[in-house]
Order: C-alpha cells, then structure tokens, then sequence
C-alpha cells in the first residue's frame, strides 16, 4: 500500500511538472505581450531581452488613443459585434421554434437546406454577398458587418432547436389551448426556459464578430469606420513598427472576450458540446 | 376534414411560417442565391465595374495552367500537413493532463484555453513580434539553449512552420475541451480492469483511451481538415503571403483576386475548387475511418 502510494505522488508531481511546463508555453505570449506593451520604444530592442519594464511605462496606453482613432475603433467593434449578436440570436430562436413545432409543410426540408449550407465555405459565398451589398449602396457602411445577421445562420439554429426538444411540450400545449398564441408561448415559455442556451449562442457570436477579420477589410474603406481588428494592423508598419503600442493595441483588444469568457466558462464548454455533436 | 380545422391547420402554417421568414430570406439571398451566383460568375471576366463577360472555362483553365495557384495549393497543403496531426497530439496531450483530480487543475484549464478566445489578430500580430529574428522572445530562448534560431516569418523555409506553430497554439484548447469530454465518458471500471490485467499507464492509453476516444478524434480530424483548407487570417496578418510567396495560401489568393485585383470570376472558380476540395478529403476521411474508428 505505501509503495502505491509513493508511486501515487510521484505521478502527481510529474503531472504538476508536465502541467506547469505546458501551462508556461501557453501563458508566455500573453505575459510577454503585457511585458512588451508596457515598455519604452527603446526598451523593446534591447539585448537580452527584459521580461520587467522599468520604470513600466502607463502612458502606452494613452499614447494608443492618440496615434490612431483607436476609441473610435473600439466603439465600431463594440456597437457592430452588439447588433449583430442580437439579430442572429433572434431570428435563430424563432427559427428553432418553428422547426421544433408539429411538422408542417416543408419544415424539414427548411431544416436540411440549412444544414447542408454548413457544409459550403464562406469563400463560396463572400463575393455575392459583397455584389449584394455594393448593389445596395452599402459598402463603407456597418450595415453589411451586421444586417446579415437577422437573418438567421445554421449553428444557432440548430442549437437552439435541440435546446428547445428538451423543454416539455406539454407546457405550450396547455398554453395554447388556453387561447395562447404560438408567439406568446414563444416568447413567456421557451426564451425565459431556454436562457442558458440562448447566453451560450449569444457568447459564441459575440467572439465571431469582434474577433472577424475578414468583412472589415471587404466592406469599408475608410480608417475611421474600422473595427478594433483591423485598426490593430494598422501599427504593423511595412518598414517599421511601434511594437510597444502595438502589444497595448493587442492587449485592450483581447480583455472584453476575456472578461467574458472568464464570466461564463460553463457555457463556453455547453456550446462546443452542442458543436460537436452536429458533425 | 372540417372547414374550422382546415382553417386553423393553415393558420398554424402561416403561423410556423412568419417565424421563419427571417431565416427563408437569408438561406435564399444569402446561401442558396450566393451559391449559385457565385458559380454563375466563375464563367464570368467580372470586374465589378465593367459588365460581366462570358468566358466559358477561361477561369478554371487559369487555375489549372498558373503556377502561383499551385504555389498556393501546395502552400495549402504544406500547412495542413503540420496543423492536423500537431493539433491532435497536442490537444490530446492537454486533455489527458487537465482530466485529472488535482489541486488547481481548473486554472490550467483556462490557461490552455484562453488563445482560443483571443483574436486571431491579435495572436498574430503578438506572434510576429515573438518570432522577430534579432528581438524576439523565441530566438532569445533558443539562444540560451545554443540554439541559433531561425529568421522564421522572413524566411520561405520557416515562415509555414511558424505559422502553425502560432495555429495550433491558438485551437489546441478548443479540442482540448472536446477531449475532455470523450475521456470523461470513459468508465472508470475499463481503466481497473486494464490495471489489474497488468497494463501500466502507457499501455492504458494505447489501448484504452485511444481506441474509446476514436469518434472524437475522427471528429477533430474533420474540423482540423476543413478549417486547415481554409486558413487566412494569420497568414493576411503574419506574412501577406511572403517571403516569395512561401506562404501564400488558397484562401488569401481567392481574396486578393476578389477584392485587390477586382477579378470576382477567377475568385469564384478558386472558391469553386477549394469547396470541392474540402468535400473530396471530407469523403476519403469517412470512407477511412471505418479501419481506425472504433464506434461503442
């Protein structure tokens, strides 16, 4: 018994050294992009490098708002990434309410076409999506970053659809049959029951669309009407770049997704589950 | 059948259907429409400005015949080849770590995961300053090991494998979770019965684990495969494709064509390829897995 137990913490502590090793790898870019944002520009090129900027230089972070429009960014991203999140909540869930309903005339045949468009690249479909848009004279506008999404996606759908097979259908049945409309079982008996799936999809959205790339850089032109991403390459010079504003760019980028992931962790691994399970 | 109930079975209908209209009207302009306009256009010389051309197969033939497009492909699958199988191992690797009962062992877990929630923007950009070959962090470590680092995204050799390096860092922890659960629906009673048998923990893992988890690793080889096809950001943002088109990958040639050189036909017919090619692998992946998948 106590030799298995000494093996016991032998393999404990090789865990805790494997476990702290790995854990390093991954912190070293963040604790290095902190190290870095805070540093004087002469301090970054230094041999060796120093992990502790001295004296730590605050003002990067002030100097960030004045070398670009960089609130404005910050706000774009934030008033963009919000609308766009609630459209697609919401037309997902009234989608998944209706194809979790009593069949009706081509309800799976709604429900498949969508599934199948998950399978189609989003190269397939960008550049009619940009035609669409040029055509509505929308282009250097928010609108195309986030209009589209009102009008539903597969995931969200899915997911909420598999959500709400979970939710006794007696509960509306005795609604409706009280005289209750189909949108008011909707709306006071499903999304209150459903607020954890509906946190989770609202959560995953979020960090596609604050973190996107792509339909900034397709859609506007302008600087002043960049998100947050894009703004954060524009310190990445062709010839030179001020890396300490640069890593402070980074860091006050990353920290709303942060916060947020570290408020609602449970439901960042309920939403890969409900992923995964769709393949 | 009543003429109330046929009433009140097309107003359910009607009903079902309101709700649904936003979702009919983004698959068909959206996803149905886009599909099928973008495949009109890949016949098409289209430059946005001027009316669209027909050309037959022009563009599929340009694809064929260029030497960057293949450049760009094999790039691709250059990328691909280092992604998925690092993905996997290391990923599996966090997850057999993080599944234990230890003190503490949920800040490891958020360590692991927090690149996934971070920009792949900002990781890039944050890598690109860790890779520089005279300051960075990297070539500084490898240093103190006597190791002469590399130029990594400056030059054509190292420039992919600092890619997927930067990658596979930022998903492992995605995979990481859905590892996690496959092994903690593994009942313990198995890990016993291999114990008394005589298995250490290494063969446990060899022939325990490997094989039960075998759909979730079939699984993450399907979304590693399709999102290694479509990789774009962290070269857009790292290299732009460079050095000498070292990095140049389909996706970042589909968007310079599209929206820097406004050739929206021979975009479409990349996208095209690019969309088949995803299905193709996507198919032999199903018809292989029946030799290594093991279903309960």
């Amino acid at each position: 018994m106590a030799k298995g137990k000494a093996l016991h913490s032998f393999q404990k502590a090789f865990s805790y050294l494997f476990l702290s090793a790995l854990g390093i790898c991954f912190a070293i870019p963040f604790i290095w992009m902190i190290s870095s944002s805070l540093k004087q520009s002469t301090e970054i090129f230094v041999l060796p490098p120093k992990w502790i900027p001295n004296p730590p230089v605050w003002e990067n972070y002030v100097e960030l708002f004045r070398v670009i429009p960089f609130l404005r960014f910050f706000w774009n991203s934030t008033y963009v990434t919000i609308l766009a999140t609630a459209g697609q909540v919401m037309s997902c869930a009234l989608a998944a309410y209706a194809l979790s309903r009593r069949k009706f005339f081509g309800r799976d045949v709604i429900f498949y076409t969508l599934l199948a468009t998950m399978m189609v690249p989003g190269q397939v479909t960008i550049i009619p999506r940009f035609l669409i848009m040029r055509a509505l004279g929308w282009l250097n506008t928010h609108l195309p970053l986030y209009v589209p999404f009102f009008f539903g996606g597969p995931f969200g759908t899915f997911m909420l659809r598999q959500f709400f097979f979970s939710i006794p259908r007696e509960l509306d049945d005795a609604a409706l049959i009280d005289g209750c409309s189909q949108f008011r079982a909707f709306w006071s008996i499903y999304v209150p029951l459903s607020k954890a799936a509906l946190t989770t999809l609202s959560l995953f959205i979020f960090m596609d669309v604050w973190n996107d790339l792509l339909s900034p850089i397709i859609y506007l032109s302008s600087p002043d009407k960049m998100t947050l991403t894009v703004g954060l390459t524009y310190f990445k010079g062709q010839y030179s770049t001020d890396w300490h504003l640069l890593m402070a760019g980074a860091v006050v980028s990353i920290v709303p997704t942060i916060l947020v992931y570290l408020f609602a962790q449970k439901h960042f691994v309920q939403g890969i589950m409900v992923g995964s399970v769709k393949g | 059948m009543s003429s109330t109930k046929l009433r009140q079975r097309l107003s359910y209908i009607l009903t079902m259907y309101g709700f649904l209209t936003p979702t009919i009207v983004g698959l068909v302009i959206f996803n149905a429409g886009a599909i099928i306009a973008s495949f009109i256009i890949s016949f098409q010389k289209y430059d946005v400005i001027t009316p669209a051309i027909w050309c037959g197969l022009e563009n599929y033939r340009w694809i064929f015949s260029s030497s960057l497009f293949w450049r760009a492909v094999g790039n691709t699958l250059r990328f691909a080849v280092g992604y998925i199988p690092l993905s996997i191992i290391v990923s599996l690797l966090l997850a057999l770590l993080v599944n234990q009962n230890l003190k503490g062992i949920g800040i490891f877990r958020t360590v692991f995961y927090l690149p996934v929630v971070t920009s792949m923007v900002a990781v890039s950009l944050v890598f690109s300053w860790l890779f520089n070959p005279y300051y960075g962090l990297i070539n500084h470590l490898l240093s103190l090991l006597g190791i002469q680092g590399p130029a990594w995204l400056s030059s054509s050799e190292w420039a992919m494998p600092a890619i997927v390096i930067v990658s596979v860092w930022k998903m492992a922890g995605y995979y990481m979770v859905i590892y996690l659960a496959a092994l903690q629906n593994i009942p313990p009673e198995l890990y016993e019965a291999a114990a008394i048998d005589g298995a250490n923990r290494w063969q446990q893992i060899r022939y325990v684990t490997v094989p039960l988890i075998s759909p979730t690793t079939f699984f993450i080889s399907i979304m590693c495969t399709m999102s290694a096809l479509k990789i774009f950001e962290q070269v857009y943002v790292m290299t732009g494709g460079g050095p000498a088109n070292s990095t140049i990958t389909v996706n970042l040639l589909i968007y310079r064509n599209a929206f820097e050189y406004l050739r929206m036909g021979r975009a479409t017919a990349m996208a095209y390829f690019l969309f088949a090619a995803i299905m193709i692998v996507t198919l032999i992946q199903f018809w292989g897995q029946k030799r290594w998948v093991h279903y309960g």
